[in-house]
């Protein structure tokens, strides 16, 4: 198996990626955006998998809280991947609600021994409901998480073990945790292992804030950064298997053609990381 | 109870309801002869239009295509291509060599290299069960078969019963059943099979947010424009195309007017956005933008 | 109260967000939250909380589907 490079599904851009099919590897398709619908427009999304390889990313689980993910969510995800069959389905380290409360966003969690307590329990349940283990992703914050007593790392490290899960290290929500607080992305990789890295995102973002507190916001809307290639030039070297890399663009949207050339950016980062690993003697 | 002993009246209720009956199970057995499985990838707007509309509509899309993206001009009904123009391999091929004269925008059939690639573009969607082949139609004429043996032998019998009897009063029964095998025709011979037909409601599905986009997908002129206007006509047909591109409804879709679709305005500037959000930064669309942020 | 319940209620409650912002171990332990998480509260990125309450909140506000 090889490293592939796939594109968010866009509906309103559905145009532009179906005629650009024979370019990407695969596409990955929010969740959230079928769930609840009827039967026969779910089938469109089957057919979309049988033409080219789909994952599934949920947005809405809140699978990282000590609160116990409904069930009716659950079931409703894995009525979607039994009809779909996706190759992989994947959701945020992430709680978008609280006491009934939505946030309407993906909330960074504490980063406490609670907190991973109940990520892994509602991991378990999720992965008996669906039928399978889904990938699960790093996310961006403006904020340092509040009452956390470990970091990003040691934290991530202690769900993966725990669950078996592998992880969909999204780079620029790594980069951008990176320069608002300070944590080393090389460091993070190292300690969560390059090994347990399955899927990749790569998305651009922008600064905002006031002067003396810029911070980088991960909105989805912009090219990737250089940082992002480099961070996964030594992901290649680093990791020891294949990886999905999936570009990720919300709008903004400057033509399907732009946004190949930069997965094209991508795929020689990764192999220009690959081709440094030195060959035992 | 024997039917064949109903009277007239109460014998033409039996029937009606004998011929839904048959059309239903001739309706599923097409269904359940045609090719199944889940539809193959097809890119090319060109043979969808084919598989939603023939040759024809395969053509007019192509057409439309060039002259989006200013490789064909056509003025009322003649088209003529652009002096050095070229377009993709295959159909586009064949229509730019066609019109390097002008021509109407009717002749691009007599063209022979265009009528191979029609023909090449058919037999590929026949091969992937789009389309019914030549096996696909001998099983459906055993279902057509086996409902007209059902209904006009039905019909028959009771005519030579009547009339054993008696009876004169058979011209509507006749007529009723001159009908029902008429149309029993048209359950099982569609040109597209079940799964061509669920390829295209799929894809009008997997559109259907682009029809609702209150923009234009991408600025007029460029190559994703055509490409857009392409798969819109190929999936939706000419009625659903972007005010912007209606210039060439009239000379390429000479027997569909109407006004163009409201699905896509070509002054409209406001996205409309659709789709979940796992981020996203400001104004509307969705996605899974800002993971966190 | 659960820590999301919390932080759910003070991301997406301006008021609130102001009182615990001014004392954040405070207005957690009046909330009924453990000892052990209010204290680790002293030290909240003030700065950071109100951008990320503030994206939250373009993001409720901009139409689009959310998680619900």
């Amino acid at each position: 198996m090889t490293d592939r490079f796939g594109l968010l599904w866009r509906p309103h851009h559905a145009a532009d990626l179906l005629a650009q099919l024979d370019e990407i590897d695969v596409l990955e398709v929010i969740a959230d955006d079928w769930l609840g619908r009827s039967r026969s427009e779910i089938r469109a999304l089957r057919t979309l998998a049988a033409q080219v390889p789909v994952r599934l990313h949920g947005v809405g689980m809140g699978l990282a809280s000590t609160e116990p993910v409904a069930q009716t969510r659950l079931d409703a995800f894995a009525r979607l991947v039994g009809v779909v069959e996706p190759e992989a389905w994947s959701e945020h380290l992430a709680f978008v609600r609280g006491g009934g409360v939505e946030i309407g966003h993906l909330a960074a969690p504490s980063r406490r021994p609670e907190t991973i307590d109940g990520t892994v329990a509602n991991l378990r349940r999720a992965e008996r409901t669906v039928g399978s283990r889904p990938l699960v992703e790093n996310v961006a914050t403006l904020v340092d998480p509040p009452a956390s007593t470990m970091d990003e790392a040691e934290w991530t490290s202690a769900i993966l073990d725990a669950t078996g899960c592998r992880l969909l290290l999204d780079l620029h929500n790594l980069h951008a945790n990176c320069v608002n607080f300070g944590v080393g992305a090389e460091e993070f990789v190292g300690r969560v292992g390059a090994a347990s890295v399955a899927e990749v995102h790569l998305a651009g973002g922008r600064w905002i804030g006031p002067e003396s507190d810029r911070r980088l916001l991960d909105d989805h809307l912009h090219d990737v950064p250089d940082a992002v290639f480099g961070a996964l030039r030594a992901l290649g070297a680093a990791s020891p298997g294949p990886v999905t890399v999936i570009l990720e663009r919300d709008d903004a949207w400057p033509g399907v053609v732009p946004l190949l050339r930069q997965l094209d950016r991508a795929r020689s980062a990764l192999a220009l990381g690959r081709a440094t690993v030195e060959v035992p003697a | 109870m024997n039917p064949f002993d109903l009277k007239g009246p109460e014998f033409l209720v039996f029937y009606a309801v004998l011929v839904v009956v048959v059309f239903g199970a001739g309706w599923i057995a097409r269904i359940v002869l045609d090719p199944d499985g889940d539809p193959p990838r097809i890119s090319d707007p060109y043979a969808l239009a084919m598989l939603r509309g023939g040759r024809d509509e395969a053509v007019a899309t192509a057409m439309l295509a060039l002259a989006e993206r200013g490789v064909l001009t056509i003025e009322g009904s003649q088209a003529k291509a652009v002096p050095d123009a070229r377009g993709a391999p295959g159909l586009e091929a064949a229509l730019v060599e066609q019109y390097e004269d002008s021509h109407s925008t009717r002749s691009a059939a007599a063209s022979p290299r265009v009528r191979s690639e029609l023909d090449r573009m058919e037999a590929d969607l026949k091969a992937k069960g789009l389309l019914a082949d030549a096996a696909t139609q001998k099983r459906r004429g055993l279902v057509f078969l086996a409902m007209e043996a059902v209904l006009l032998g039905v019909a028959i019998t009771k005519i030579v019963v009547a009339i054993d009897r008696g009876r004169s009063n058979v011209g509507f029964l006749f007529m009723f059943a001159v009908f029902a095998g008429l149309g029993a025709f048209l359950i099982p011979f569609r040109r597209i099979t079940s799964k061509g037909a669920r390829l295209l409601a799929d894809l009008k599905t997997l559109l259907a947010p682009l029809r609702k986009r209150c923009a234009v997908p991408s600025a007029k002129g460029s190559e994703d424009w055509s490409v857009n206007v392409a798969l819109l006509a190929a999936v939706y047909g000419p009625a659903m195309l972007p005010a912007a591109a209606a210039d060439y409804r009239k000379s390429l879709w000479p027997t569909q007017g109407g006004s163009p679709s409201s699905g896509c305005g070509a002054t409209s500037t406001t996205s409309c956005g659709g789709g979940s959000s796992c981020g996203g930064g400001c104004g509307g669309g969705g996605g899974c933008g800002g993971c966190g942020s | 109260m659960t820590i999301e319940s919390f932080l759910a209620r003070v991301y997406t409650d301006a008021s609130l967000r102001a009182a615990f912002l001014a004392d954040p171990v405070g207005v957690a332990r009046r909330a009924g939250l453990p000892e052990a998480f209010a204290r680790h509260l002293a030290h909240v990125d003030r700065v950071g909380f109100e951008m990320q309450a503030e994206s939250f909140a373009a993001k409720r506000g901009g139409g689009r589907r959310r998680p619900s």
